[in-house]
């Protein structure tokens, strides 16, 4: 289970998110940024939070992985893809 | 990145994105930059200027827009060489929160959303244009594809004559393509392109319709309109970025297809490809060269000595190839992981056009690969003759297996 925040000071509604995983991500239109659909994380597996957090130009995406997740995925966290 | 500490010596390079060089030999030019270890260079050309490549330097300066501001005016001319005209445009001549305030005015037709509805019209336009050549077999699709489908689109968002597209596009050309060497044609183009916008504006003022001209015309801010000369402005805006660059992207991903017969097999045979695709072309050679900026104090910048007024380029398609931001850089791989280009720029001034673009370019992409899979380019390709704002090819001759044209002259 992982918490996925989208900074709205720092998206600039790329979409990127959005297009890959439409029912994980939802967009508001006139701000102009994407935001998590609501019950997204427990839907999806953190490894799409992550990917998205990675493919985000703007770096906007941040993912808290809770204990348990951050030792299933040490070497994902930070670092360049 | 910025701070107090000395810079290091400069690091020069001869480096013109209006030459010649640039034109026909981009891919080597940017490789050549990045070699010199440092993510941005200075350059003698044009009076002067500097170039940012590096993709952690851009990521720098784009969130930092105190330091390096998007104001353009007759002070601060921005661009390099410096545009003429006077005016500063909406939006993208603006700096601080009034720029999004001013996007918002287009984005219901321009978020995802608003892009997704428009795709029906655009794959109706793209069969009516390849009908109009596919039982001749032969084709120049930048021409005949590439460049009407979107500048009739952005013609039809506006709201303004659509049948007229072939004049505009090519006062758009001019002014785009022809600043360096022709300066008075660009000129007198975008002098063209504004009266022309005047005299939308005159017809429209009191008649507002369904669409983005009006959407523009009906904007407040704290109560007042735009002023006719920001209305002119934007409109030229959308104009400029609705007609070049899309069919810039596509051109240069047929050239890449036909020189790549395996990265056609993989798309013919798997269309759920296409979206990545669409960003590891983006990635790889996206047309839009950059942005402007203008820094506002003196400053040690990753290293190098800026300072107050110099003018600065922000090379979004040199980071999408920078090696220490992707791995194998230059190698187009649809299955790569790592595809955070910067095709469409960043922050606030972000291609407003960005989901618009991606529809665009692949529904032509999707028709293409359907209608005419085994195209071959068959003559010269043409680039315009000055690829710094847009590298994009201007003949694209093609020939294939003739097909059918089943809606030719069908209810229209």
């Amino acid at each position: 289970m992982v918490k996925v925040f989208i900074d709205p000071t720092r998206c600039r509604g790329h979409a990127l998110c959005l297009g890959k995983w439409p029912d994980a991500f939802d967009f508001l239109d006139l701000d102009d940024r994407a935001v998590v659909r609501e019950g997204a994380e427990d839907a999806f597996p953190p490894d799409v939070f992550l990917a998205a957090a990675q493919g985000c130009p703007e770096r906007a995406i941040v993912v808290e992985l809770d204990e348990q997740e951050k030792q299933a995925q040490p070497d994902r966290r930070g670092g360049r893809s | 990145m910025t701070d107090t500490v000395s810079a290091a010596p400069r690091n020069e390079v001869e480096f013109d994105h209006h030459g010649p060089e640039f034109r026909d030999h981009r891919q080597e030019v940017i490789e050549r930059l990045h070699g010199t270890g440092c993510p941005l260079g200075h350059s003698s050309a044009h009076g002067g200027f500097w170039a940012l490549y590096g993709y952690d330097a851009i990521y720098d300066a784009v969130q930092d827009a105190e330091l390096f501001s998007s104001a353009r005016s007759a002070e601060t001319p921005k661009m390099v060489p410096p545009s003429s005209l006077s005016e500063p445009l909406i939006p993208i001549d603006v700096d601080g929160p009034e720029v999004k305030e001013y996007r918002r005015v287009a984005l219901s037709r321009m978020s995802p959303a608003g892009a997704k509805a428009l795709e029906p019209r655009v794959r109706e336009i793209a069969t009516e244009l390849i009908d109009a050549f596919i039982e001749r077999g032969e084709a120049d699709l930048s021409q005949e594809l590439f460049t009407p489908l979107p500048a009739r689109m952005i013609l039809e968002i506006l709201g303004w004559e659509a049948h007229r597209w072939g004049e505009w596009q090519s006062w758009v050309h001019t002014a785009l393509h022809d600043g360096t060497l022709h300066p008075e044609a660009a000129a007198e183009a975008i002098t063209t392109i504004l009266t022309s916008i005047d005299n939308e504006l005159a017809k429209r003022r009191n008649v507002l319709s369904d669409d983005l001209f009006s959407d523009i015309l009906r904007a407040r801010f704290d109560g007042e309109p735009f002023t006719d000369s920001q209305v002119i402005g934007y409109g030229f805006l959308l104009l400029l970025g609705g007609m070049d660059t899309t069919a810039g992207l596509s051109g240069n991903t047929i050239i890449e297809l036909d020189r790549r017969p395996d990265l056609r097999r993989q798309l013919i045979e798997d269309r759920s490809l296409l979206p990545a695709a669409t960003e590891e072309f983006l990635r790889h050679n996206s047309p839009a060269f950059g942005l402007y900026r203008t820094v506002t104090r003196d400053v040690v910048f990753h290293g190098q000595q800026l300072q107050k007024g110099d003018r600065v380029i922000l090379m979004f398609p040199a980071a999408g190839v920078d090696p220490n931001q992707f791995e194998r850089p230059n190698e187009i791989d649809f299955a790569r992981s790592d595809t955070r280009h910067m095709a469409f720029g960043l922050g606030s001034h972000r291609c407003l056009g960005s989901h618009l673009a991606r529809v665009m370019y692949q529904v032509m992409m999707d028709e293409v690969l359907t209608r005419l899979p085994d195209f071959e380019i068959s003559g010269e390709v043409i680039r315009f003759e000055d690829s710094g704002d847009n590298h994009a090819v201007r003949y694209l001759p093609v020939r294939f297996t003739p097909g059918r044209a089943p809606g030719a002259n069908v209810g229209r």
